[in-house]
């Protein structure tokens, strides 16, 4: 898929993979893509900004984990990420809809 | 993979140590799951590292991406918020201690004042509450223009209804212990009081409650979309 097209989405796409339970970061993009059946495949570059720009919006935690050994910042949705979550479902649908009725009518 | 993380590590200077700690050690466990990921699917460690090392993308571009989106401003914001909410509620409970201990003038125009300063509060320490949740309102912008405005308006204003109702409680106290010539000029009295209280506080309110939601609004972030949008696509291979 385009970058351009994701551009604005993916806290969006973050925060609806975290309401499946807390993930690390690598998890957290082995679930978009998998979810997405590949079409999400996103970089490091992109998912840990966006968790770290969500985690200073109070959208989502964090805290460190001790796994096999390993050190993990595992990541998990706040009320307030919940509460925009579902705003930003709706806005989604809206959006969605407007697009569909306009490229249905252009065809 | 030890290469690739010096590296990010001189470009995330900007990050601060903690930051750069934090960042790092995601990056590591990142890389090392990755390349578990492609060992479990029978590729050998060396050829693992250097495939995952290879899509990870550029260090300058992902400690760009951090620096931008690192949270500290935000958190300074999400602090100030919370003091000004702090703020609010410390202002009511003296505010209730102050009435409880002295009950000021015996005037009819008493309880509305009361009701007044009650409610004012009330307002003022559920404005902050809901600001975040309201699309009319909405977080703080993205500058500190409009974080030292909220939070330094907003704590002013909640300290103005002290002033207030300090004043307003001996309002009408002269008269607390005046003879009047007759009944009707009591509840003449009265009556002024209490219209005087009534109406002055309504407006007040609203002025307060108008104040408040303007300072709030005017900070506000704008659009849904946060203004540093994502660097979308940035090491990624959908790029």
């Amino acid at each position: 898929m385009h970058a351009e097209a994701l551009r604005g989405h993916i806290d969006t796409m973050v925060l609806a993979a975290l309401r499946t339970g807390p993930a690390h970061g690598y998890a957290l993009v082995r679930q978009l893509a998998e979810q997405s059946d590949g079409v999400f495949t996103l970089g490091e570059g992109t998912v840990y900004p966006a968790l770290h720009r969500l985690e200073g919006d109070g959208l989502v935690n964090s805290r460190w984990t001790q796994e096999a050994g390993r050190k993990r910042r595992v990541y998990h949705l706040t009320a307030a990420g919940e509460a925009s979550l579902a705003e930003r479902r709706g806005d989604w649908r809206v959006f969605a809809g407007g697009m569909n009725a306009l490229l249905e009518g252009a065809s | 993979m030890e290469r690739l993380l010096a590296e990010l590590s001189r470009e995330l200077e900007p990050l601060g140590r903690r930051g750069r700690r934090r960042a790092l050690a995601e990056a590591r466990d990142h890389l090392l799951s990755a390349i578990e990921d492609e060992v479990a699917r029978g590729a050998t460690w060396a050829d693992a590292e250097q495939r995952v090392t290879a899509r990870f993308g550029e260090p300058a571009l992902i400690a760009e991406s951090l620096v931008l989106a690192r949270p500290r401003s935000r958190k300074i914001a999400r602090i100030g918020g919370r003091c000004a909410v702090a703020l609010a509620i410390a202002a009511a409970a003296l505010i209730a201690v102050r009435l409880g201990l002295d009950r000021g003038s015996t005037s009819a125009g008493t309880t509305a004042h009361r009701t007044f300063a009650i409610t004012l509060v009330l307002l003022l320490a559920g404005l902050p509450l809901v600001a975040n949740r309201r699309r009319v309102f909405g977080p703080v912008g993205d500058s500190r223009a409009a974080r030292l405005v909220r939070i330094g308006a907003y704590g002013a204003l909640c300290v103005l209804p002290l002033v207030v109702i300090d004043l307003s409680r001996f309002a009408g106290a002269r008269f607390d212990r005046h003879t009047f010539a007759n009944a009707a000029d009591k509840a003449q009295w009265q009556a002024e009081r209490v219209h005087a209280a009534v109406s002055g506080s309504i407006v007040l309110f609203v002025l307060m409650a108008a104040y408040a939601g303007g300072i709030l609004w005017i900070t506000s972030r704008r659009s849904p979309i946060p203004i540093r949008t994502p660097r979308t696509g940035v090491g990624s291979r959908s790029r």
